[in-house]
């Protein structure tokens, strides 16, 4: 019985090992190397201390942050709404409508976007990249957050009304406590996502566009860097899989979507 | 604490085509413990609700204390609730449900902990115990006991419980029926009190509304409704009773004979002296052991059994088998059929 199990699961951790870790790992490999081949640290120096790419970080970082605040700032009373305000028989169509820009690719959704600011006179800049970022990602915070909502029950919001509670008090005190996994899954994936997004700040940023996953573009495909661009890839996926870990860490046993 | 009077005038509501609640109309006087009694989805815990304001009627007023609130939100009502699925705050420890309310009234940190302190006590659970305890680390029972505190700890103007007791041990049930009626009696706080239970019902009220189908069908002391029901309704969910059609004595009316358990006698021969309603014969079909009572069970025919209640050493004459005479005390009524 457990020898079927691991003959049955071989395929995909074979999948995994040659197309998701190898990759990586030559990365990591790269990343220590210089141009002629010998193993070293430099390149890694060389990018945590040019100012440029510090600049370029904390610019990414302010995106991010922002487009993660946004996300909650809207999926917050969206996923309420769906749960405790659309009746039974309408949510699921209301859920559809929310989802469908999801249906089309996102490569076409930020055209689509371009297509709407220009007749509108809206310069390409900081404000469209936050819009297109907020709109792409929008729904991987909305997503964990109704996951949340749904376990938050109706009496227990009216029990907290009779008591004296209203509008923000209820948010602060009920629901966002109560839904605090769904929350942080949702700001960890949007957050991490956002950070080394590329292709929206290219096509929708302007001159205010040049972020992170930009410059890595840069590196490998301009300057033909390779070993400072997947240097600076893998501090990026470091951080991020801290950030990642430090969610786990955080919600286990909470009910979390990785608990 | 501060009991006020309530009035429900004219409450209606639908959801859909189905008329949940019509034209309920009734008034609890301060401090008073009244009860809505009623099967399952008649609509009690609507007008709960309703009155609670956390679901607007169609039509009709809540008036507290002679003033319409029909419009004001479940915030401002100054009243405290338990539910029929409690509510507790999973998040929150014993002492922070309890404190919630307090909390959003601006009363200092000391005031808190000497009134989440006195409300344990009044429902006597042990504050160091269960200070710090999370709901889910207690049992059914204690919950209810938090989920009570919580609810009186705001001094509420008017206290409502929505079958608080339907899913709990028949003990510790009779337990915490003892226990509300002490609280009710400690804090005169105005109650309203819905259950589809009349043994609950009976031991708690001092009045009673029975309703059936969203609508009332008789409110009075349960006394009243025991002894003078004024539906088939009333008379067969409020107490045991045994309901005779006449056509079984022979009578061509479309009438019914309905007499309590101990209106109803039985005999071995016809009893010489008269004054009795009707007799009837029958064969006694069980016989149940109750204490100091003993529940018998008297087969007429087919359709028809009837049960009496006799002391156990006069049950010692019955057994299952025999054939009786059923005869029904003056005290029986004749009422129409429905
Ligand atoms: N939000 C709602 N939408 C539609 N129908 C509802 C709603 N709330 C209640 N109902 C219906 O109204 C009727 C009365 O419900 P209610 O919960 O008031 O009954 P109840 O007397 O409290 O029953 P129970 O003893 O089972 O708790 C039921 O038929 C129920 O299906
Ligand atoms: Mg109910």
């Amino acid at each position: 019985m457990k020898k079927t199990g691991v003959i049955l699961a071989l395929p995909a951790v074979i999948f995994l090992i040659v197309f998701f870790f190898a990759p990586f790992v030559f990365l990591i490999y790269k990343s220590f190397q210089s141009n002629i081949g010998i193993l070293t640290i430099q390149n890694y120096l060389k990018v945590l201390t040019d100012t440029f790419y510090i600049r370029i970080s904390l610019y990414s970082l302010e995106i991010a942050l922002i487009t993660t605040l946004l996300c909650i700032l809207i999926a917050y009373p969206a996923s309420y709404y769906l749960v405790h305000v659309v009746s039974d028989k309408y949510r699921g169509l209301v859920l559809a409508i929310l989802i469908s820009p999801f249906w089309i690719d996102f490569l076409i959704r930020a055209y689509a976007l371009k297509a709407f600011f220009f007749p509108l006179g809206i310069k390409e800049g900081f404000f469209t990249l936050i819009y297109g970022m907020v709109y792409d990602y929008f729904l991987f915070m909305l997503l964990p957050l109704y996951a949340s909502m749904t376990g938050v029950s109706k009496t227990i919001i009216n029990a907290a009304r009779i008591q004296g509670a209203s509008g923000l008090t209820l948010a602060r005190k009920i629901i966002i406590p109560l839904t605090i996994p769904g929350l942080v899954a949702g700001s960890t994936i949007v957050f991490m996502m956002s950070l080394t997004e590329f292709v929206i700040p290219a096509m929708l940023g302007g001159t205010s566009g040049y972020t992170l996953g930009y410059a890595i573009y840069d590196l490998f495909f301009i300057y033909r860097d390779i070993y400072r661009g997947s240097a600076l890839s893998v501090i990026i996926s470091a951080l991020s899989l801290l950030v990642a870990y430090y969610y786990i860490k955080k919600t286990r046993g909470q009910g979390g979507i990785f608990a | 604490m501060r009991g006020i009077s309530l009035d429900v005038m004219e409450i209606t509501k639908s959801y859909g085509k189905q008329k949940v609640l019509d034209k309920v109309n009734l008034k609890v006087e301060r401090k008073e413990f009244f009860t809505i009694l009623g099967p399952s989805g008649c609509g009690k815990t609507t007008l709960l609700h309703i009155i609670a304001g956390l679901v607007t009627p169609d039509s009709g007023k809540i008036l507290f204390d002679g003033k319409d609130v029909t419009n004001e939100p479940p915030h401002k009502r100054d009243i405290g609730m338990v539910f029929q699925d409690l509510a507790l705050f999973p998040h929150m420890t014993v002492a922070e449900n309890i404190a919630f309310g307090l909390k959003l009234r601006n009363k200092s940190e000391q005031e808190i902990k000497a009134r989440v302190k006195e409300m344990l006590e009044l429902v006597r659970l042990n504050p160091s115990e269960v200070w710090n305890k999370y709901p889910a680390q207690l049992s059914g029972g204690q919950q209810q006991r938090v989920a009570l505190a919580r609810a009186l700890a705001v001094e509420p103007r008017l206290l409502l419980l929505d079958e608080p007791l339907s899913h709990i041990d028949y003990k510790i049930k009779q337990e915490l029926l003892a226990e509300l009626r002490r609280i009710h009696k400690e804090t005169g706080v105005t109650t309203l009190y819905v259950t589809h239970d009349q043994n609950e019902a009976m031991y708690l009220s001092d009045r009673i509304a029975v309703m059936n189908y969203g609508r009332i069908e008789q409110i009075g002391t349960p006394e009243e409704l025991y002894n003078n029901p004024a539906s088939l309704f009333v008379a067969s969910f409020f107490g045991d009773a045994n309901i005779v059609p006449l056509k079984l004595i022979g009578n061509e009316e479309n009438k019914i004979l309905f007499a309590r358990l101990d209106n109803t006698v039985i005999f071995k021969e016809q009893p010489i002296k008269d004054g009795y309603l009707a007799y009837l014969k029958g064969v006694i079909s069980d016989k149940v052991f109750m204490g100091p009572q003993v529940l018998l069970e008297i087969r007429i025919d087919e359709k028809h059994t009837v049960k009496t209640i006799l002391p156990r050493n006069e049950a010692t004459k019955y057994n299952i088998g025999d054939e009786v005479i059923v005869a029904f005390t003056s005290e029986a009524k004749i009422i129409e059929a429905q």
